[in-house]
């Protein structure tokens, strides 16, 4: 199927009325939670695996949980600016110049280039995903054992390096969550791996409960410690639409910051966070006003605010067309597949063209829906920041509490869910960055998997993950990291 | 924050250590050409604890700031939460999902928002029915009545 023809079924998927409502939905609580501190794409998403076990159509649950992810980038953007209160970490960036714009009484300026932005960028990462991602399918398609284990590996290691945080905490979150994964019966060997006896832990953990826990109940308890009350600062947001001036000037930086933002997003463990800085800094370094940034520059709002948008888009490709998920939003939506019985991956193109070119259609129509919900809503969105986190948390802990009771309808969950909220608040405490975490959980099947088939294969000889050349090279990337 | 990191490293080594013995002693490590359920397991908590020494060694020292892990009574609410969430798993199967998370809803409310009676009665009934209509009719998930049942 050509790129046009895929693309053609694609729309004809995404706009039926069911999906449309989704897409809808996903970008109007994409949105929302983007404007909201504290719950992120990943935890939202999290919370809402449970609704994707009651959904009939792989291709909708993906439509609705993506239009979240790229939904989030947007609305992030709004408290940054109005606020100097980043909803969403990929926006903490913005929130250097976007406030200063604000203070300056631009703030409407501000918001309006940071939704053309967001849109001209989602819309170049969505045709870039059209493009680059059924050849990438079709080269993956060559991937044996050796090469799954070698690109998973370097896809962790990458997630940790490019993580911003401590190296040596990332690598020990990751391997938590490899350990984690080997909790319950060995799938090869039938052997009970670290139950204690608990029958609950034959199966092992599941990862909804994992994610759910580490990112939402994690993110309460911390939030409970730092005693957030619900409070709201009025600023005047003035015309939405930034002039022509403003538009000129920021017009270069939309595209450096969507191209950024596209091949950050394909690397693993790139995403939206680093290609935001990224961007910024490249802005500071091409602009001939660079003493502008830091009190108020527009390219200091356009580049970032691109970035974000386009590495959203552009990490759906590594899923898409490997089956490896690059950040934890997108892990989140790599379990919503499997749940639905879908195995992402090369031969998804072809077996499930539906889930695929349905997905990239709705990102297309997705991005419009959230230019209307962003630019003339915007004073709206500000308001859900009056909703008090003394009715935002406990309905969050309910709605998680119940979402994982009904995976097995079990109270054991709960407890599961309970443990994994610990861990998650501990490591904010300790400064640990979660998201390698599910991250290696939801690969460590195919790490543990690759590597026996592999070494099967090489009679136990470990050269074969060095003398094919697909998996060597991939060793090669991973040695010009930054360590 | 160094001496909490410290006290982290040395966790994770001790719990690194276990499972090390575990997967040796009792799940085997099999050998490269037929790994057994300890091998890959032996080889991540090895890592780990290499790992936390790392993270050990490197905050050796004293603090230039030190600061206690829970600023006063910052550790209360958090464990209210834990306590809460704990009991409501407990409670769920035999109560009900009605019963439960009223419960839930009042307590949460009263010890940790320090809500008036009324509004955390407000707030009990009216979360209660939205998440039940939520679940059971938008979802279809089947929640347990408890002593409602029939």
């Amino acid at each position: 199927m050509g790129i046009f023809e895929g693309l053609f079924n694609g729309f004809s998927i995404a706009l039926q009325g069911y999906n449309l409502l989704f897409a809808f939905i996903g970008c109007l609580l994409g949105t929302a939670i983007g404007v909201l501190p504290g719950l992120g794409p990943a935890a939202t998403i999290s919370l809402l695996l449970p609704v994707v076990y009651k959904m009939s159509s792989p291709a909708t649950s993906i439509i609705f949980l993506a239009g979240i992810y790229y939904g989030s980038m947007y609305g992030g953007s709004t408290t940054s600016i109005l606020l100097n209160l980043p909803g969403e970490a990929a926006s903490v960036v913005t929130a250097i110049d976007g406030y200063k714009m604000a203070l300056k009484g631009r703030a409407g300026a501000a918001l309006g280039i940071a939704a053309i932005g967001s849109f001209i960028a989602g819309t170049i990462g969505v045709i870039g995903l059209s493009i680059v991602a059924p050849p990438l399918a079709e080269f993956a398609l060559r991937f044996g054992p050796p090469e799954y284990f070698a690109l998973t590996l370097v896809g962790l290691l990458l997630a940790v390096f490019l993580s911003g945080s401590s190296i040596v905490k990332g690598l020990i979150a990751l391997l938590i969550g490899l350990l984690l994964a080997s909790v319950g019966l060995d799938p090869i060997t039938g052997k009970v791996r670290f139950t204690g006896g608990i029958i609950g832990l034959q199966g092992g953990f599941d990862f909804v409960t994992l994610a759910m826990g580490v990112f939402g109940i994690g993110e309460i308890l911390y939030s409970l410690e730092q005693n957030i009350k619900g409070e709201i600062v009025t600023t005047k947001i003035g015309k939405v639409f930034p002039t022509i001036k403003d538009f000129i000037e920021a017009k270069w930086a939309i595209i450096r910051g969507s191209l950024i933002g596209f091949f950050v997003g394909i690397l693993p463990g790139g995403g939206a966070v680093i290609a935001s800085l990224a961007s910024y800094a490249v802005e500071k370094r091409c602009s001939k006003k660079a003493e502008e940034f830091g009190h108020g520059a527009i390219c200091g709002v356009a580049g970032p605010e691109s970035a974000n948008n386009a590495a959203s888009s552009a990490s759906f490709i590594p899923l898409l067309t490997l089956g490896i998920p690059g950040n934890a939003s997108i892990a989140m939506i790599f379990a919503a597949l499997m749940i639905q019985g879908v195995t992402p991956g090369p031969f998804l193109v072809k077996e499930h063209a539906d889930v695929f070119w349905g997905v990239i259609a709705s990102m297309y129509i997705g991005n419009l829906m959230l230019l209307a919900l962003n630019l003339p809503l915007v004073g709206l969105w500000v308001q859900l920041l009056k909703v008090p986190f003394g009715i935002l948390a406990p309905a969050v802990v309910l709605f998680t509490c119940v979402g994982v009771y009904s995976i097995a309808n079990d109270t054991f969950n709960i407890y599961a869910l309970l443990f994994f909220g610990l861990l998650g608040y501990f490591m904010r405490k300790l400064d640990f960055e979660p998201g390698p975490l599910p991250l290696a959980f939801v690969l460590a099947p195919i790490i543990e998997n690759s590597l026996r088939q592999s070494l099967l294969m090489s009679g136990g000889s470990m050269a074969i993950f060095f003398t094919r050349p697909i998996a060597a090279t991939h060793y090669l990337c991973a040695r010009q990291l930054p360590v | 924050m160094k001496k909490h990191i410290r006290t982290t490293g040395v966790f994770l080594i001790i719990v690194g250590v276990a499972i090390m013995v575990d997967s040796v002693m009792v799940l085997k490590l099999g050998n490269y050409h037929n790994p057994d359920s300890g091998f890959l397991p032996f080889w991540y908590s090895l890592l780990m604890v290499i790992f936390s020494l790392v993270l050990v060694i490197s905050n050796l020292g004293a603090d230039d700031r030190p600061q206690p892990f829970w600023e006063s009574l910052q550790w209360v609410n958090p464990l209210i939460a834990v306590i809460i969430i704990g009991l409501y798993g407990f409670i769920m199967e035999k109560l009900g999902y009605l019963l439960a998370t009223f419960i839930f809803l009042l307590v949460w409310e009263k010890l940790l928002e320090h809500e008036k009676w009324l509004k955390t009665l407000v707030i009990s009934v009216f979360g209660t029915i939205s998440l039940y209509l939520i679940f059971e009719h938008m979802l279809g998930v089947p929640l347990p009545a408890g002593i409602f049942a029939l």
